[in-house]
């Protein structure tokens, strides 16, 4: 055990929220433009983005922890073991997912509208608006998928956070250290906290999408 | 959705972001603490979470820490990654001192091996006469045993008393387990399996109450079962950067008097752990 539960939960809702928001802001914009191309271009880059959709958390672990080390590339920043190593690793994991969801209901939806849209002699970044509109809940959708991703991952802020007690602990590391030291029932309230915000982000999510198609 | 209000979408999405980023920032640029890498029986015991207040009260510097294997701990060190590492493997830390990373080591405490395992004691390790013996008895029973297998110094201190038999732990049979993990970890799995396996006494006593298939079978303390910890400062030198004057500090504070006190005082569940036998070399 050890630790604050309100410390732990602020953390980890602080570094899965961040983390999702900077994903949404790189991948939204790049996912819509990739989603708008004509089919067959830019085929190798989707296959990339899309092997990178299931990249495993651990290994995006490994790869920031070996960069944010002090003898890696980003040493000498001293960003090993603090909440924004933390942030830097989930982006790595959550940009993909928002992408490749993004990517997806863009390009249906292009297909649906794109003809009518210039018929009515809409130019481009207006059929962009008009797609990403029309794309709205779907976009929502990997958005909060990506959050989900996010704060239950637990291979990621582990190798890069240390799990530093009133530093970098989250509600799913702490869950993994309790375990090992028998405090089931401390480990059991993290758990409900956890699934607590998943239905609520969910819930959240159905209401969004709810209102986006009214 | 029209023009203005994706953009306004747009505005909130960034605003939060930078927000968000700036709250993360600020929880991470500013170090004034020292950073520790330690093995995990020092945080398990709870050692950890008794004596750092103290040093703190005293002295004014934060310490805090990750909890990892001793192997583990001291590449945290000789990368730089922390400012300090406490350990109890000798024989690593040579190595690693000797490479120049660190700056002065110094004993603090040492405490004690035992042998836990299935309450039946099938393997009659409770008879040994030695912890040699102890170990000759599991391998020629071939009961379960679970090993840490990870590099940390109860994982070094078992395979050298493998090795002190003339045995090797890389050919053992399927009745020798590898968990790759921690000591509480290990514990549990043993715990649920029914198998043996060596603990330091300070986290089998913390642990005893939430493993109830197992017992204490050995805890004699021969002077092979003892497990020295030393503290270790990273040379500044080859990592500028490093909190090398706290680091010292906290070594000195460890080996000092009051140090060694609240060291010997220390009790789990009612089991006085640590003896300690600190050397003034930092």
């Amino acid at each position: 055990m050890a630790g604050d539960i309100v410390q732990i939960t602020a953390l980890s809702l602080l570094v899965s929220g961040t983390s999702t928001l900077v994903a949404t802001l790189i991948a939204v914009p790049v996912g819509t433009l990739l989603g708008l191309r004509e089919v067959g271009s830019g085929r190798l880059l989707r296959n990339i983005l899309f092997t990178l959709y299931g990249l495993p958390p651990v290994l995006a672990g490994l790869l920031v922890f070996l960069v944010l080390s002090k003898a890696g590339p980003l040493g000498p920043l001293r960003l090993l073991y603090t909440p924004l190593g933390m942030v830097i690793a989930q982006v790595v994991i959550v940009t993909p997912i928002i992408l490749g969801i993004t990517m997806s209901v863009v390009s249906t939806v292009e297909r649906r509208v794109k003809d009518t849209a210039f018929v009515l002699g809409a130019d481009r970044y207006q059929l962009s608006v008009t797609v990403l509109r029309e794309a709205a809940a779907g976009v929502l959708t990997a958005i909060m998928v990506g959050f989900g991703r996010a704060i239950s991952e637990v291979g990621a802020v582990f190798i890069v956070g240390g799990h530093i007690e009133g530093q970098t602990q989250v509600l799913t590391t702490t869950i993994i250290t309790d375990i090992g030291q028998a405090e089931y029932s401390h480990a059991v309230a993290l758990g409900v906290i956890l699934l607590v915000i998943a239905a609520l982000i969910y819930s959240l999510l159905y209401r969004l999408q709810e209102r986006t198609l009214a | 959705m029209h023009f203005a209000s994706l953009r306004r979408y747009v505005a909130v999405l960034v605003i939060a972001a930078v927000i968000t980023l700036a709250v993360v920032a600020t929880l991470s640029l500013p170090r004034a603490y020292l950073l520790m890498a330690t093995t995990t029986s020092t945080r398990d015991t709870g050692l950890l979470p008794y004596l750092l207040p103290q040093f703190t009260a005293d002295t004014g510097i934060d310490v805090r820490y990750i909890a990892v294997g001793t192997g583990q701990a001291l590449d945290a060190g000789r990368r730089g990654d922390v400012d300090v590492v406490m350990v109890h493997a000798p024989s690593l830390e040579d190595a690693f001192v000797a490479a120049g990373d660190y700056f002065c080591d110094t004993p603090i405490m040492h405490n004690t091996f035992v042998i836990v395992g299935p309450v039946g004691d099938p393997a009659g390790v409770g008879g040994a006469v030695n912890a040699s013996d102890a170990f000759r008895r599991i391998y020629q029973n071939r009961t379960l045993f679970e090993s840490r297998a990870d590099n940390s110094g109860t994982h070094i201190k078992e395979v050298d008393l493998w090795a002190s038999l003339g045995l090797n732990a890389s050919t053992f049979g399927s009745w020798y387990e590898r968990t790759n993990q921690g000591m509480g970890p290990t514990l549990t799995i043993a715990n649920e399996k029914s198998a043996y396996t060596l603990s330091d006494d300070g986290t089998w006593y913390a642990r005893e109450t939430s493993v109830p298939s197992l017992r204490l079978h050995y805890s004699r303390g021969d002077s092979v079962l003892r497990n020295q910890y030393s503290v270790i400062p990273v040379n500044p030198a080859l990592h500028p950067g490093v909190a090398v004057d706290h680091a010292v500090a906290f070594a000195r504070w460890l080996v000092s008097a009051r140090g060694q006190g609240l060291i010997g005082a220390f009790a789990v569940n009612g089991h006085t752990i640590f003896t300690p036998n600190g050397a003034g070399t930092c």
